[in-house]
């Protein structure tokens, strides 16, 4: 970046909102991932006249813009990889208003999840998407990433809960999408275009959000199996069933065995656990919760637990939510995907997983949102060695190959981001990849918003 | 169109696969809205193949095709307002694939809703929409208008059910987006560009569809209000109160007047009848909700509860429902339908609004429609030969529209803009959304071949 252009950005933030320290582009070049690009120049966004003219600068010299929520990416979405202006979306964080009657969130993007979720609960409302980071990432790159969650299963993902956005567009209009209606079609989807895009369409300066009435009861349940089948009969059983569970987590093993190691929670040995949480009012919960410890009994699970409090249900969640730090006993690194594959076939991309394992000499945990099939799967191996390395990617080539054979998806919710880019070209086919970049270049057509992300450059494709 | 391009349509199609007889023409001239035009040819592809070498072909000449399920649309989405070619998907009618292991099914555009749903049935599944034309309206033309229905509250629209398409775009390249995983986030959302996109960006020639498993019990109530406010406020009440019906439908005076005097049902002609449906997979889970629903009709001053002890029963309470459509539609001359949607709040302020809009221009408009999600149904009673009167019709439209906003609400909830909503799409949409919309269309549909003139984007 020549010193005309810095000249203009400063003039364009405002003094006060940009800042070339050392300190913040260290701060600012990492994200979820291991990888680290410090930006040229750092502008904290006021608003969006302010967010305007950056954007206008920034197309004037021909500067790469990459927003950045919380910076809890996964696949690298938030790291400015080709330099420029880091547009740190984080401070506009106010919620703007909770309409109680129309069930209706309105919010910056810089708002933490969490917070979100709370402020709606104090007034009976419920969001429902709770990406597992949910304390500290923001709505902004939940909307950016379309983030999952615990809850996807019942609730789905933060997509269907986004009834508007307002955004900044590449050139620094503005653009209005939505509004405050459950239903409308009126012209195309531009929400749900911009929703998933990973910043790479529009800068999100504005969130409407659609809430639902606070659940007032909770059950949990877990079970344990011996094998992988019974655990697919056990899941395949419970959605069958008409019960739409909140969630119905997976976890095979290894993750068991990590989690035992790591917690000491008194786990009994198996190869799989699943874990189903219920809710809605208390008479239809203690049905449910019948209803599904039946189910899981039936599947071959052994044995059964129904929580009787929230604080033997908060027992039972214990094993799942020390799944983060425990999966590390099997390794100091790890590449973490994020498959989805069609809910048949849960049980046979795991075994897949677990031979993809035996066959590259390395422990691949895997646990995920059996719910709907999405599957994080844990290539662990240890960086110091690098012939472990090397086999750590290609296991993730063979598990993408694998997931893509199997119909499935590369990303269920973190996104393509720079780590998954080479990899898109597998599964989305080449008219689909043009009508892309059409679409980019129609948002776009400088280029200047988070370059190299999403997208594969035509280069890439096969 | 010339002989010769019709020659080559033949040689595509097929002989009994193409025509230019009048009667087709005129079948084809229009769809269940007010709205005429006359296409130059009709065609029934019955491959992806014929789909994509006709579009070719249409970019070649340069005539304008449209995509056509089964006509029941109610905006003009599938008048061909600019002649050319009608594309009638009707013949790519298969199921492909019921797969209750993956929760998918996979079906040919021109499978007509019922028919899914009766090949679903002995599953114990569902594909929830539930459009009230579900008897004659295709899937493809459901994914053209991303359709909804009463259980909208509870289990969304089509959008929420489509995980993936195959398209042929408007230069006849193919293109599949999606797959059978319920999620995916390693694309642009294409498939949901194109749910709701009026057969404007591209033709689907097959879709993926997520199935649920369908409720086992059901539980109905009719409520009946005096006073309009108090039955907006049990809507509201009862949205708040944790449980989500699986229907919440309401009907206004009007609507209730035109019943009593078509049917026998001998409906109380008051403010405002709400229906309400809770499911659940045990009747005492049905029973439960149903129990907390009517508790909130209750607190709202109801002059009645009625609750269904037994399936004719409930079958009784939803006649005056089903009957809102064809007896209104028959008691004048002409009808227009809308489908306006405002936030949930605001649904009795719109209802009294339309009452008042009815009375300023003296036109009768009578209102149903689903309270859950806040669309609404008025639909206007008129006499198109009478000039006078279609000039205080359209006036009252406008201030529909003009209202529905000013609530914070939008045109249309499921119906599309088609014809009869262009010229008003820029009440909400600003002109960077417009220039957005237009420019992605360019994408799809270079030579604006498909389906031009609807969704006002094309001038
Ligand atoms: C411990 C942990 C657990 C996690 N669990 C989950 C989980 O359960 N489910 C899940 O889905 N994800 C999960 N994630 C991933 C991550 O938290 C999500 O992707 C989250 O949505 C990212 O939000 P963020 O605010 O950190 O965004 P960032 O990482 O800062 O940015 C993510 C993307 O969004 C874009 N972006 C951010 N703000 C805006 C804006 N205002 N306008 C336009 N684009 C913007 C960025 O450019 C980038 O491409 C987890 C991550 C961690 C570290
Ligand atoms: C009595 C009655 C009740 C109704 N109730 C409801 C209701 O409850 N909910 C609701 O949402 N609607 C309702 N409608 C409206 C209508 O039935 C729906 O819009 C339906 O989805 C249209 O389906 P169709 O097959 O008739 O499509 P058409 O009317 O033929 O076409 C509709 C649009 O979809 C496009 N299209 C059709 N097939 C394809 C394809 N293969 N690829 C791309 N585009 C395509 C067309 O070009 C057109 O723009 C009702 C209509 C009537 C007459």
């Amino acid at each position: 970046m020549n010193s005309a252009a810095l000249q203009a950005l400063r003039q364009a933030a405002g003094p006060d909102y940009f800042s070339q320290d050392a300190g913040d582009r260290l701060i600012y070049a990492g994200d979820g991932t291991c990888f680290r690009y410090p930006p040229e120049a750092v502008v904290r966004a006021r608003g969006p006249e302010q967010i305007s003219r950056v954007m206008a600068a920034c197309g004037k010299y021909h500067v790469p813009v990459v927003p950045r929520g919380a910076g809890s990416g996964l696949t690298g979405g938030a790291l400015p990889v080709a330099g420029g202006v880091l547009l740190d979306m984080a401070g506009l964080n106010r919620i703007k208003a909770i309409r109680k009657r129309d069930q209706v969130a309105v919010a910056e993007p810089g708002v933490v999840t969490g917070e979100l979720q709370a402020a709606a609960e104090a007034q009976g409302l419920f969001y429902p998407p709770d990406p597992a980071s949910a304390a500290f990432c923001t709505l902004g790159g939940n909307v950016a990433e379309n983030a999952g969650g615990m809850r996807a299963v019942k609730y789905g993902v933060t997509r269907d809960y986004v009834l508007g956005l307002r955004a900044v567009l590449p050139d620094g209009r503005l653009l209005k999408t939505g509004g405050a209606n459950i239903k409308s079609v009126v012209g195309y989807d531009l929400t749900r275009l911009l929703v998933g895009s990973e910043g790479t369409l529009a800068v999100i300066y504005e969130i409407i959000l659609r809430l639902l009435p606070l659940p007032e009861d909770r059950a949990t349940i877990n079970a344990f199996y011996a094998d992988l089948d019974k655990a697919a009969r056990a899941v395949e059983g419970l959605l069958a069933s008409g019960i739409r569970p909140v969630a119905c987590e997976f976890m095979d093993g290894y993750c068991l065995k990590a989690v035992e190691s790591y917690a000491k929670l008194g786990l009994p040995p198996a190869a799989a656990m699943i874990l189903v949480d219920l809710d809605g009012p208390p008479e239809v919960v203690r049905r449910q919760s019948g209803q599904v410890e039946t189910i899981l009994q039936q599947a071959g699970g052994e044995p059964v637990r129904v929580a009787g409090d929230r604080a033997e249900a908060e027992g039972l969640w214990r094993a799942r939510r020390a799944m983060g730090p425990a999966v590390y006993q099997h390794g100091p690194g790890k590449l973490n995907e994020d498959v989805a594959v069609p809910l048949g076939s849960l049980a046979e991309m795991v075994r897949r997983a677990h031979l993809v394992g035996e066959k590259r000499g390395l422990v691949i945990p895997v646990f995920g949102h059996a719910g709907d099939g999405n599957l994080h799967i844990n290539v662990m191996h240890d960086p110091a060695y690098p012939e472990q390395v090397s086999q750590a990617h290609q296991a993730v080539s063979d598990l993408f190959a694998h997931c893509l054979s199997l119909g499935g998806t590369l990303s269920g919710e973190h996104g393509v981001g720079t780590t998954k880019l080479g990899f898109v070209g597998a599964e989305m086919d080449p008219v689909g990849l043009e009508l892309m970049r059409g679409i980019k270049k129609v948002f776009d057509p400088a280029g200047i918003l988070n370059p190299h992300k999403k997208l594969p450059p035509p280069e890439v494709l096969p | 169109m010339k002989t010769e391009t019709k020659d080559r349509l033949r040689a595509i199609l097929g002989e009994a696969n193409f025509s230019d007889q009048l009667i087709d023409l005129v079948s084809y001239s229009s769809d269940a809205s007010e709205h005429l035009h006359r296409p130059d040819a009709a065609a029934w592809p019955t491959s992806a193949e014929q789909v994509q070498a006709v579009v070719r072909l249409a970019n070649e000449e340069g005539f304008p095709v449209t995509a056509r399920g089964a006509g029941t649309g109610l905006s003009g989405l599938s008048v061909p307002s600019r002649g050319g070619l009608v594309l009638d998907l009707g013949r790519m009618d298969r199921i492909l694939d019921i797969s209750i292991g993956d929760r998918v099914a996979v079906v040919q555009p021109g499978v007509v809703y019922a028919d899914l749903a009766k090949a679903l049935e002995p599953h114990g599944y569902m594909f929830p929409p539930d459009p009230a034309s579900g008897k004659a309206c295709t899937l493809g033309g459901n994914v053209g208008t991303n359709a909804g229905g009463v259980k909208g509250a509870k289990y969304g629209t089509t959008r929420d059910y489509v995980l993936g398409l195959t398209v042929v775009l408007g230069d006849g390249r193919l293109l599949r987006v999606g797959n059978r995983a319920m999620k995916s986030v390693s694309g642009f959302d294409l498939t949901r560009l194109f749910v709701g996109s009026e057969g404007v960006l591209g033709i689907v020639t097959e879709i993926i569809l997520k199935i649920s498993p369908q409720p086992l019990a059901t539980a109905t109530t009719l409520a009946i209000f005096d006073d309009l406010e108090d039955a907006g406020r049990a809507v509201s009440g009862v949205m708040a109160s944790g449980v989500i019906p699986s229907v919440l439908e309401i009907m206004g005076r009007e609507t209730l007047r035109a019943i009593n005097q078509n049917t026998d049902l001998a409906l109380p002609e008051v403010d405002a009848m709400l229906l309400a449906e809770t499911d659940g997979c045990t009747q005492g889970e049905a029973d439960y909700q149903m129990e907390r629903v009517v508790e909130q009709f209750r607190a709202h001053n109801p002059r009645e509860v009625k609750r269904a002890e037994s399936a004719a029963q409930a079958a009784g309470l939803w006649k005056a429902r089903k009957s809102c459509y064809p007896v209104l539609a028959r008691l004048r001359p002409n009808f227009m339908l809308e489908d306006i949607t405002v936030p949930m709040s605001q649904v009795a302020p719109m209802l009294r609004g339309i009452q008042d809009i009815a009375a300023r221009h003296r036109v009768q408009i009578a209102t149903f429609g689903h309270a859950g999600d806040g669309n609404l149904h008025p639909q206007i009673l008129y006499d198109a030969a009478d000039p006078a009167e279609k000039e205080r019709v359209e006036a009252a439209i406008h201030d529909l529209f003009a209202l529905a906003v000013e609530l914070g609400g939008t045109l249309t909830g499921e119906h599309g803009i088609g014809l009869s909503k262009a010229p008003y799409m820029d009440l909400e949409h600003n002109p960077v959304a417009m220039e957005l919309m237009r420019s992605i269309k360019k994408v799809c549909d270079p030579n604006n071949i498909l389906n031009p003139g609807k969704m006002g984007l094309d001038g």
